[in-house]
């Protein structure tokens, strides 16, 4: 795997963790040897400042291609306590050999295993912090991985789908009617095949104008009117700045179908169901769907339906979409208040 | 057999008459769109065959079962409510799925006229207003629903306004008081034992010798119910018939 280019944090842990390591050494060179010379201290910042920074930042790479950021803790475990003592021991060997080759005398015992050990403890060190910010970083990536899946999921979950009552019941009435009034069954195949295809597609899009899916309704109407006869009467009032509009799709389909269900169907005589939009001072997008007829228990109004109404708003507007159920005058009364654009 | 359709969309009734047209011993004498007009109908009607579709305006279908005194030969027509159906025993009624399939309806049909027959063999004339006990009725429980031969009861047993109905493994309590019971069930099959029992004489399997000077009757299925010694007398009287 080609190691992706690294980050802003990376050079900044890079630094701050070789500058500081740098000046642990010098500090203790200066206050500790009993004598100094400029060779010494070039030796430490060369090492230190510019071969560590290198070897590690070739590490990185090194431990991208050979896929070690994929391993699990305890198979990457023993081969970093490998690389770190392979390192330290080659590091030692390689200052040991520059200050002689500098005419210096050869080191004591005790010097060689202190400059091990502190090479040690630095590669330790870094590998430590370069894992664990990485192990962090990646945690954060998947929780955003599952954010946006859940988000989806949950989308997907609420998206309307088309009442298999209605569609059973308008396919019996087809049936009849293309027996007795094939003229009127094949305008109704042309509905209930733009409605399936308007509901199956609807997961295409997050939001569509308002116009389709006005024309959506309008199909599904001219369906629940053969079903209905003479019990259902539609008003619309569209307001032509409203069409354009974006709303999510099956949503205001819902609401007249919820209107239809809970509402005309229930009621022997029939009734209205009126469909009102308007774009409000506020520049929003007001939408009323009522139908007569009354609100029953807040178990029965809530429904499942509203719910899912609700739910598909919040995930998609957040806070700036509202809905509103009420009864007026003989009237249930469904309100949607929307931003006129997706978010 | 004299069929009733009922049904709230025009058309849905209108395709099953198209349907029937081709069944000669069917014959429509009627059609409801709602559960109010269905219940007249049937009162006013002749009605051997019930069409009934389950989601209607403001009721269901089994809203109208439950207000019937007998259920005629029953035969479903739902669009998507199959699973409600399920739970019926398979004798006692069949379901059609919209849109209707000729051969399914044909096949429902069958099975109905040979429930036809069964019944008008074992139906003896009727008493009065008493029902005979070859009627069925529709219990209801909760969401569970049974349709029930009356002769197939073992016991009703009274819980203040409501009462307990046994048959087969089944135990549904129903809204009936055990006194109404009494007045529309046949006295020479339903045997009112005490204030709390009412059984059906044709389960009786034992009479013992009880408490209190009274005796234990046991029912077919292992039920025992506790009576007086002068209702022990008039049992005696009635099961010597």
């Amino acid at each position: 795997m080609t190691p992706p280019a690294p980050g802003r944090p990376y050079w900044i842990c890079q630094a701050a963790g070789w500058g500081g390591f740098v000046a642990y050494v010098l500090g203790g060179y200066v206050f500790g040897a009993p004598e100094h010379n400029t060779t010494d201290i070039i030796s430490i910042v060369f090492f230190n400042a510019v071969v560590c920074p290198a070897i590690t930042h070739g590490l990185r790479h090194w431990m991208y291609v050979h896929g070690w950021h994929e391993l699990s803790n305890r198979r990457r475990f023993p081969r970093l306590i490998g690389v770190v003592i392979g390192l330290s021991v080659t590091l030692t060997a390689a200052v040991a050999f520059s200050l002689m080759l500098a005419g210096q005398s050869m080191m004591r015992m005790q010097g060689v295993f202190g400059i091990t050990a502190g090479f040690a403890m630095a590669f330790t060190g870094w590998l430590t912090i370069y894992f664990a910010v990485h192990a962090r970083r990646e945690r954060d990536a998947l929780q955003l991985r599952l954010t946006v899946v859940a988000r989806e999921a949950q989308l997907r979950a609420l998206r309307a789908q088309l009442n298999p009552h209605f569609l059973f019941n308008c396919l019996n009435s087809l049936r009849h009617l293309i027996a007795t009034q094939p003229a009127r069954a094949e305008l109704m195949l042309n509905n209930l095949a733009e409605l399936l295809r308007y509901s199956l597609n609807a997961d295409r899009a997050e939001t569509v104008p308002l116009a389709e899916e006005l024309r959506i309704v309008d199909e599904y109407l001219n369906l629940e009117r053969v079903r209905l006869d003479e019990r259902l009467t539609v008003e619309r009032r569209i307001a032509p700045e409203a069409a354009r509009a974006q709303v999510p799709p099956m949503l205001v389909q819902m609401l007249v179908e919820n209107a239809i269900k809970h509402g005309i169907s229930e009621l022997p005589a029939g009734g209205v169901v009126r469909i009102d939009t308007a774009v409000a001072p506020d520049g929003r997008l007001n939408l009323l769907v009522a139908n007569t007829g009354r609100l029953g228990s807040p178990a029965e109004a809530g429904g499942l339906g509203l719910e899912n109404v609700k739910g598909r708003l919040r995930l998609i507007y957040g806070d700036a979409a509202s809905f509103s159920l009420s009864e007026r005058d003989g009237m249930v009364e469904a309100r949607l208040v929307l931003p006129m654009e997706r978010p | 057999m004299n069929a009733l359709i009922v049904d709230d969309e025009r058309l849905a009734r209108a395709e099953l008459r198209r349907l029937l047209g081709a069944h000669d011993d069917v014959s429509i004498v009627g059609e409801a769109a709602t559960v109010d007009e269905a219940e007249t109908r049937l009162r006013e009607l002749p009605v051997d065959l019930l069409f009934l579709d389950i989601k209607m305006p403001g009721a269901t279908g089994f809203d109208l079962l439950e207000r019937l005194d007998r259920v005629p030969l029953l035969v479903f027509t739902t669009a998507y409510d199959e699973f409600a159906l399920r739970a019926f025993e398979v004798n006692a009624c069949d379901y059609l799925l919209k849109p209707i399939r000729p051969d399914r309806l044909a096949a429902a049909l069958d099975k109905m006229r040979t429930l036809w027959t069964a019944m008008r063999a074992a139906a003896p004339a009727a008493t009065g207003t008493r029902r005979p006990a070859t009627d069925r009725v529709f219990l209801r429980d909760g969401d569970r629903c049974w349709i029930v031969t009356i002769a197939d009861i073992v016991l009703f047993e009274g819980e203040g306004n409501y009462a307990r109905v046994l048959f087969g493994a089944n135990r549904p309590l129903i809204r009936t008081s055990l006194n109404a019971l009494e007045a529309r069930l046949d006295p020479a099959l339903f045997f009112r034992a005490s204030r709390r029992h009412l059984f059906n004489l044709r389960f009786v399997d034992r009479v013992d010798a009880g408490v209190d000077d009274g005796y234990t009757v046991t029912l077919r299925g292992g039920v025992s119910v506790g009576i007086s010694r002068r209702q022990g007398r008039q049992l005696r009287e009635r099961l010597g018939l």
